[in-house]
């Protein structure tokens, strides 16, 4: 074998090493920081744009969320499924005032909600997963870019709200969430929403999230238990 | 979906017991809709399914972080802890009921029925993949059925003041290559298997999990301790298989509530629904609000 040759193939076992390691020390970045209990720091009732403009709806879509509106104006939130405490679904969960605990791992990464023992996970080594059918929380992949995690979500299905107030959305839309330290303690969760057949363009909102404070856990909670004491189904 | 999933599990239920049971000789044989050799390819809709990236078990003794499935070691054995229980008699009546009522068409509903986290049942029985998470300072169980979402604690104590749950508080510590998970907290409305075997809020469980040498199976040897329902400890094993390429789907319970469906009796209160009315014949039942809404702001 030529000298040359040689050198070639050492220098990219070399770079195959280096790139290797990189991207270990990334990964384990990711797991000890973004790992922990978080709290919303602005629980959202009802979701605006970053640009704290109204969701593109299509006129069809607005239809329903203004009837959604005025429902809820006349107490009546029987369009609210999360009402009998089926799931709320993301962005939803992602938007209450309930904490969370992340765990990262290379291969998953896992949210784990207080709110009614709610689970998702993100599948990090896929980068798309088949739909057998849509579900509140869809199919999540997900992957790093530097230190952001990136979720694409898919399969969401359109009996969920988009928040409180009754945004809706259809089974078609995707979720794009952008998570990112804003400091050691600060997480950001910018969630571009992507549906076209509610909204005109996809649209950016954008929420953040404060650490809680070193051994906090995530308490047992029953939604169906909790309503029966006379307390809302979700906050 | 989570009314096939209720079905299967009665029809499990009926399996076991007819199999145990072995009285009726014209009973007609119940199917399984999700027998265990196939947990992945139930007729209907799936709920737990494959489509995943492949997954290569990993041979680090103390890493169980994947994808695992139990592998009851006959049919609907995972509906079951294991043929006599030794129950003290006050256990032993409350066994019998829930098993008759049962036979007569009438269960008693169990916090699985109703949508509540299932506890001690999902963990020694679960019917779906399990997602592990691992890190430094706990692992975490995250079963589809039921939601059940169990997070162990490593190198903690129980806090010395426990407010009363389905799930228990569990602190795990390694003994070796073998974890050892202790769970106490418990508030006395689980059941440890859907045939109806009770456990009060004495209920103390103790679990050996230690994984083989080639890294595709969990072995667990769990103990369990009530002093109310139990004359003396009872043993339980389980055996967890790695499942490469399975995702997760959901068990949105509350949203498929058929809690009325089966004419249940309510031995406590606290399970009884307030959401879900009759069901007319149709397929999605119909729903009173129970909720008060909450104000949106704009």
């Amino acid at each position: 074998m030529p000298a040359s040759a040689l050198n070639i193939a050492g220098l990219a076992a070399v770079f195959a090493m280096a790139l290797a390691a990189h991207a270990h020390a990334a990964t384990a970045d990711g797991h000890d920081a973004f790992s922990g209990v978080w709290m919303i720091e602005h629980p959202v009732t009802a979701v605006k744009a970053v640009d704290s403009h109204d969701p593109p709806l299509l006129p069809e879509a607005r239809k329903v969320y203004e009837s959604h509106l005025a429902a809820r104006r006349a107490g009546d939130t029987s369009y609210d499924s999360v009402s009998w405490c089926a799931g709320a679904g993301v962005p939803r969960l992602m938007f209450a005032p309930y904490p969370f605990e992340l765990l990262v791992q290379p291969r998953r990464v896992a949210f784990l909600y207080q709110w009614n023992h709610w689970a998702r996970t993100v599948d990090m080594a896929a980068k798309q997963l088949d739909v057998p059918y849509p579900i509140s929380i869809g199919i999540a992949v997900g992957h790093w870019e530097g230190a952001t995690l990136i979720i694409e979500t898919t399969g969401l299905r359109d009996s969920t709200l988009l928040d409180s107030a009754g945004l809706p959305h259809s089974d078609e839309m995707k979720l794009t969430e952008r998570l990112r330290l804003l400091g050691p303690d600060r997480l950001e969760d910018r969630i571009t929403i992507d549906d076209a057949k509610t909204f005109s363009r996809p649209w950016r909102t954008a929420v953040t999230y404060r650490r809680k404070p070193e051994g906090a856990v995530i308490k047992e909670d029953v939604c169906l238990d909790r309503i029966k004491k006379g307390e809302p189904a979700i906050r | 979906m989570i009314r096939l999933i209720h079905k299967r599990v009665l029809l499990g239920v009926a399996a076991m017991m007819f199999a145990s049971v072995a009285q009726a000789q014209n009973a007609q044989t119940p199917v399984l809709l999700n027998p265990p050799e196939h947990p992945f390819n139930p007729p209907g809709a799936p709920q737990t399914v494959g489509g995943g990236p492949a997954e290569a078990a990993n041979t680090d003794p103390r890493d169980f972080s994947g994808v695992w499935i139990d592998k009851p070691s006959a049919p609907a054995a995972n509906y079951s802890i294991g043929d006599n229980p030794p129950l003290t008699p006050q256990g032993q009546a409350i066994y019998d009921h829930r098993l008759q009522m049962f036979e007569k068409a009438t269960p008693i509903a169990s916090p699985h029925m109703t949508c509540r986290p299932t506890g001690v049942d999902a963990t020694l029985n679960p019917h779906l993949g399990v997602v592990v998470m691992q890190t430094k300072r706990q692992i975490a169980f995250i079963s589809e059925e039921d939601r059940n979402v169990r997070q162990v604690l490593l190198g903690k104590s129980h806090p010395a003041k426990l407010a009363p749950t389905y799930m228990g508080n569990s602190v795990g510590h390694w003994e070796g290559d073998t974890l050892v998970v202790d769970t106490v907290g418990f508030n006395g409305l689980g059941w440890l298997d859907e045939k109806g075997v009770p456990s009060s809020n004495k209920l103390h469980m103790v679990e050996r999990i230690s994984k083989s040498a080639d890294g595709t199976e969990l072995d667990w040897d769990v103990t369990l301790y009530d002093p109310t329902y139990f004359t003396r400890p009872f043993r339980v094993k389980r055996r967890w298989a790695w499942a490469s390429g399975v995702v997760q789907l959901e068990y949105d319970c509350e949203q498929n509530a058929p809690n009325e469906e089966r004419n249940m009796v309510f031995e406590n209160e606290q399970l009884r629904p307030i959401c879900a009315q009759k069901l007319a014949s149709g397929d999605a039942p119909d729903r009173v609000v129970c909720s008060k809404p909450t104000p949106a702001k704009r």
